[in-house]
């Protein structure tokens, strides 16, 4: 009865399909298959305890610079600055080690995230991380990129 | 993986209705050589790349092609009664 090989082929397997499905057979015959209750993935962080973070309360967060921008003017600033990235970072896929495009990279990562934090501050989440509000979820309101202007 | 902004890449304002404008913009975002299709090619073949460039590459652009989504997903636009022109 735990003989391995009993599903076997005893002329020989001439395919690979064959040698496939015997092998299956075999580890299915040899209890070597999935079990319902086995536990097989690997999870080596849910059973630690999570050490304290300390987070500053969303309505003492520090009051990001100033652009002197209008709510419009700021989305089209934080519109060319990550295209800016985008366009810099497909240039250093190809290019990893040019030192120019990586200060031109950093330096718009710098005002683009400057930019953001000052738009969602003011004006609105920009992604469901953003929200700064202690009273409302400002995420779901209106307008959606898609809400016409006029 | 991939996180959702509420902004597009480019301003967007929709000002003249175009419905043959329209649809061919459709087509060359669902169509058979849509970005759509494309992306997801990008995607699966990032899987099987040799290098570290390819890789990056593929991911970055398969990336890349959702951002019409933003727009071309506009149901105004899918009905056909509306066209889009870049400011």
């Amino acid at each position: 009865m735990n003989n391995p090989y009993m599903y076997m082929n005893p002329r020989g397997s001439n395919s690979m399909q064959e040698r496939r499905l015997e092998e299956a057979r075999r580890r299915h015959a040899a209890e070597e298959r999935i079990h319902p209750g086995d536990v097989y993935i690997e999870a080596p962080c849910y059973d630690k305890p999570v050490p304290p973070i300390a987070v500053a309360p969303v309505d003492q967060l520090p009051v990001p610079p100033e652009s002197g921008l209008g709510k419009e003017a700021l989305m089209h600033q934080i519109m060319m600055q990550d295209f800016e990235c985008i366009e810099l970072s497909l240039y250093l896929n190809s290019h990893p080690d040019d030192a120019q495009a990586l200060a031109l990279h950093r330096e718009s990562v710098g005002r683009s995230k400057a930019l953001k934090s000052e738009y969602e501050f003011k004006y609105g989440p920009i992604t469901q991380m953003g929200c700064t509000s202690t009273t409302h979820w400002t995420w779901s309101d209106n307008p959606w990129p898609w809400d016409n202007k006029r | 993986m991939w996180i959702y902004e509420k902004k597009t890449e480019m301003p967007i304002n929709i000002k003249h209705k175009n419905p043959k404008l329209a649809s061919y913009i459709l087509s060359q975002y669902g169509g058979p050589d849509g970005e759509l299709s494309a992306s997801l090619r990008y995607l699966s073949q990032r899987f099987s790349m040799p290098n570290e460039m390819a890789k990056a590459m593929l991911n970055d652009i398969g990336t890349e092609e959702w951002v019409p989504v933003g727009y071309h997903g506009c149901p105004r636009l899918i009905y056909g009664r509306l066209c889009y022109s870049l400011c």
